[in-house]
């Protein structure tokens, strides 16, 4: 009888909880309560919270082969599916209206990826290999589905540390920005007003994909998956004769992705797996990530003012850390609180949509060169 | 190989082709550019 009852008891979640898993299930409300109150990226916090929940409840297994979680991470993340598909949304999103204006924008994108190599050498500093290096360095991106892409290849028991500091820290862009654009800049430079963007025609809104994923893919073809996806889903927003494949790639598709992406990731926030030191850093790292991009991006700005007869608003080049459109949007505000009609937004979202190119190419070079 | 000359290397390479790649991106927009107001039909002609 006691043999029965305790074995009874034995199969129950309940007798195995650890505070391991109770400060799991702190973290996961936590990131679902500020996705609710706080608006922090909700489509992706609320998944990985309560994936993060699920995965920390004792004996459901839902991580282990066959079973739900695993079979999303497993197809969706193992197999490099998923954050393809996100870019593809993506790329049905953006408008490169802004950098095919205004080209010389695509070196701010450039210069924005500062933070990556900074982080990545920190890491290396910290004890991390130089493959759990590139997965951390890839989060001064910004760029959420190009960091797990990365992680998933050099460094996957890091995925859910390297993925939630990537979409922490895009949500946390508003607080992180302003005090390093201020630090960096005069209010002589931040009230610099800059040229109307030339109007951009539909010829070349339709090549600029094409052009760009060829030249990329030619030069980086390790970044051929995500950049060929991103550059699809705006040829087939630009092209204007698919619109239920654009709209499909924005909405229906994206979301789904979404939704296994989250939980998948949450998935892999197990305790045993997460609560290390090595995840800690790992969020410290990403801030030192963030920073080090934003004053990248800003001091190319300076610079290309000391060469430049039109001036470009330094904090512009803030925006190249990828982020789209918080980024973009923080410099906009800025703009404004120092000169009500100072518009920088659509200049902004040149180096910001640059910043996810940049980001691209960046962790394509980490894939050819670490893995 | 030494992990810290490994990390320059990449830290070289990478941040230079990042540069590279999207400093030729730039110039081939602004040569598409020129190429297709060169290209685009003139309006005024019949």
């Amino acid at each position: 009888m006691s043999d029965t009852l305790f074995s009874f008891i034995n199969s129950m979640g309940l007798y195995h909880l650890t505070v391991g898993n109770l400060i799991m299930w702190v973290i996961a409300f936590l990131l679902m309560f500020l996705a609710i109150r706080k608006g922090f990226e909700p489509l992706l916090l609320i998944p990985i919270g309560f994936g993060i929940f699920v995965v920390n409840l004792p004996l459901t297994h839902l991580m282990e082969n066959h079973n739900i979680l695993h079979i999303f991470y497993h197809y969706g993340l193992e197999w490099e599916l998923i954050p393809p598909i996100i870019f593809l949304g993506l790329g049905a999103m953006t408008d490169f209206g802004p950098v095919i204006a205004n080209p010389k924008t695509l070196l701010l994108g450039a210069a924005a990826q500062f933070g990556v190599y900074i982080a990545f050498f920190f890491a290396l500093g910290l004890g991390f290999n130089i493959q759990e290096a590139c997965s951390i360095g890839i989060i001064g991106g910004a760029d959420g589905p190009t960091t797990i892409f990365t992680t998933v290849a050099l460094a996957p028991h890091l995925l859910g540390a390297t993925a939630v500091a990537a979409y922490s820290y895009m949500a946390l862009v508003p607080v992180i920005q302003p005090p390093i654009i201020k630090a960096l800049t005069t209010k002589k430079e931040r009230l610099i007003r800059m040229k109307q963007l030339r109007p951009v025609s539909k010829r070349q809104k339709i090549i600029f994909p094409l052009v760009t994923c060829g030249l990329v893919c030619l030069f980086v073809p390790a970044s051929a998956a995500l950049m060929a996806m991103f550059m699809l889903g705006n040829f087939f927003r630009e092209s204007g004769v698919v619109e239920r494949l654009s709209g499909a790639a924005q909405n229906e598709l994206m979301n789904i992705v979404t939704i296994f992406l989250g939980i998948a990731v949450g998935g892999t926030m197990s305790a045993e797996a997460f609560l290390n030191p090595k995840a800690l850093m790992v969020f410290g790292m990403g801030l030192v990530a963030f920073s080090f991009s934003t004053i990248g991006g800003l001091l190319l700005a300076k610079l290309m003012n000391l060469f430049s007869k039109e001036k470009i608003n330094p904090m512009i080049g803030a925006a190249g850390v990828s982020a789209v459109p918080m980024a973009a949007r923080v410099v906009q505000k800025m703009g404004t609180d120092e000169d009500p009609r100072n518009f920088l937004l659509m200049h902004a979202m040149g180096p910001n949509v640059a910043g996810v190119i940049g980001t691209v190419v960046a962790a394509g070079i980490f894939l050819g060169m670490a893995r | 190989m030494d992990m810290w000359a490994e990390a320059m290397k990449i830290f070289i390479f990478g941040f230079s082709s990042v540069f590279f790649v999207l400093g030729v991106l730039s110039i081939t927009v602004v040569i598409t550019r020129v190429m297709v107001e060169k290209f685009a039909p003139n309006p005024k002609k019949k």
